[in-house]
């Protein structure tokens, strides 16, 4: 899972990771005889395997990156295939470059059942997303300042950013409640079936999270590609995003798709979990909340400073 | 007190949503909400309290923003050009008396009436004691990280009130309903001529024209005192529409 990217995609392939790590798999049972005080004994274990190949990270991103830019225009000046291959190798590299993400995944799929490997992977996501969620709204904010689009363009991302979080703490609660059952089941049959509930369970949730992070994707990717003139800048990342670089009506289109998107995933979890919206907000920051709130309460022609 | 069962219902106004996304005049709406609940009092947001809300706090995060990006950060550059300080040295007490120039000649191009209560003064309260503060703990900040930080704020407050803003109007969980009015413009006219301003006097004809066509008390139910609060008298005397603050909004379906 990337952490940064060069327009601040604060949850790259974060949705892929939790399809890898916890959909597709298939529980095997794992037979070997030991040996003690002389005798042998048949154990019997369960483990996990990928259902598939290893090298369909790059086929992936590839697909999706094709999808994408089918959905958005792109400039003149740049080959769709060109820009395609720009931004999956991208996450290729990232993803090949990140070893704790297959530390992780390797780990899951050679440990074994009694350790409750799915919770620890899910886990392992939640506390890696924790460690840089600070760091995702300070991408967000640099590049608020590097561009001339709206602050509250950059917010949606930021709730983009807290509903995946949900997203992580609904798929804990899932992973917890079946694997815990699938630990207590008589044979493998049922260990399987149980673990079967779960994926049919998680699914439906990973699917809208990929399918409202291929809308955030399309935005960004939109954005990046009007506002690179050469296929450098493209890989590295434009210094300044300009508003009018685009079209006004692709880019409402583009946004308004991302918004219907994250409502129907906020809707999705809320389904699983009527506890999501109940959160307090995050007042601590008490004097920007009071300053906030005296403003937004203030007359709206009070806020125009082109007087 | 002689009790009797309330009767009727409620529309609530763009000021009681926000206060209460915000956690704002919490005892007011803690009693309100308590009334409800307990008399299970229908509460309704309208389409129209929607869209204020809604762009309402996106008008707010863009005036901060652009304060931060095009003012404070424009102006300190300016500032360390003329003290010939490198835009990478860390931030000192010069920086924050530059802010305080900005801020004199931000004020003098708005429209404000109460010094003191101006959307220029608030914002500059806030940045210069978060400035401050850090200055005086021994903190290290360069002109960059300030900036970020103040966004990185904004964000993440904003991003926060999501949640509450879903759960009462998006999702309907809490203790509101959506309704869709179809106003009629003609109650909309002798709102504005009493000086209620849009879009408060489209807020307030959705009450009447639910209270037209259902038959039923209907309370406005606003926070609003320099709008609506301080003319509800005209409003009641002019169109029968009452208008309150949420700590009396039950016992207007009592009487």
């Amino acid at each position: 899972m990337a952490v940064t990217s060069p327009f601040g995609v604060a949850t790259d392939y974060s949705g892929s990771a939790l399809r890898f790590g916890l959909v597709d798999v298939k529980p095997i049972e794992v037979v070997d005889t030991i040996k003690k005080f002389g005798i042998k004994f048949t154990r019997k274990t369960q483990a996990f395997e990928s259902l598939r190949p290893s090298e369909s990270f790059a086929d992936f991103v590839t697909l999706e990156n094709e999808a994408i830019i089918a959905r958005i225009l792109v400039p003149d000046w740049f080959e769709a295939e060109r820009v395609i291959r720009i931004f999956s190798q991208r996450s290729i590299k990232r993803y090949e470059e990140d070893a704790e993400l297959q530390k992780a995944i390797k780990e899951l799929r050679s440990s074994k059942a009694i350790e409750g490997p799915l919770l620890r992977f899910t886990r392992f996501i939640i506390n890696r997303f924790e460690s840089k969620r600070e760091e995702y709204v300070e991408i967000e904010a640099g590049r608020f300042l590097a561009s001339n689009f709206p602050l509250s363009f950059y917010r949606r991302f930021i709730v983009f950013d807290n509903t995946y979080y949900d997203l992580l703490k609904v798929s804990e609660q899932i992973v917890r409640f079946s694997e815990f059952h699938a630990r207590t089941a008589r044979n493998f049959q049922m260990y399987s079936r149980q673990i079967e509930t779960m994926k049919r369970t998680l699914s439906p949730l990973i699917d809208q999270m990929d399918i409202c992070f291929f809308a955030a994707s399309c935005l960004k990717k939109y954005i990046s590609i009007w506002n690179a003139k050469t296929y450098e800048e493209l890989e590295r990342g434009p210094e300044f995003l300009d508003l009018k670089n685009i079209d006004g009506q692709e880019f409402e289109r583009l946004c308004n798709d991302f918004e219907a998107r994250l409502l129907e995933m906020r809707e999705l979890l809320l389904k699983h979990d009527p506890r999501i919206i109940r959160k307090e907000p995050r007042l601590e920051n008490e004097p920007t909340a009071k300053m906030f709130g005296k403003l937004v309460m203030s007359p709206s022609d009070s806020l125009n400073l082109e007087r | 007190m002689q009790d009797s069962i309330p009767s009727g219902c409620f529309f609530i106004d763009t000021s009681v949503v926000l206060a209460e996304i915000l956690r704002e005049s919490t005892p007011r709406l803690e009693k309100f909400k308590k009334d409800v609940n307990f008399h299970k009092v229908p509460c309704y947001v309208t389409d129209s309290v929607r869209r204020e809300c809604d762009s309402k706090i996106e008008n707010t995060l863009n005036f901060l923003g652009n304060i931060i990006r095009e003012s404070v950060a424009v102006s300190l550059e300016t500032s360390r050009q003329k003290r010939k300080v490198p835009m990478e040295s860390l931030m000192t007490p010069e920086d924050i008396v530059a802010l305080e120039e900005l801020f004199s000649s931000l004020y003098s191009v708005t429209k404000a009436t109460l010094p003191l209560a101006s959307p220029i003064r608030i914002v500059e309260e806030w940045a210069v004691s978060f400035l401050g503060e850090r200055l005086e703990q021994g903190i290290e900040i360069s002109v960059s990280q300030f900036l970020i930080e103040l966004v990185k704020k904004l964000l993440s407050l904003t991003a926060s009130i999501q949640d509450p803003y879903d759960e009462l109007v998006t999702f309907e969980k809490s203790f509101a309903q959506r309704i869709n009015i179809v106003v009629d413009s003609r109650i909309i006219d002798p709102l504005r001529s009493l000086g209620v301003h849009e879009p408060d006097a489209t807020h307030i004809a959705c009450a009447i024209c639910h209270s037209m066509a259902s038959r039923q008390k209907t309370v406005f139910v606003t926070l609003d005192y320099g709008s609506i609060l301080s003319k509800k008298d005209d409003i009641k005397n002019a169109l029968k529409q009452i208008c309150c603050d949420p700590l009396y909004a039950i016992y207007y379906l009592t009487r």
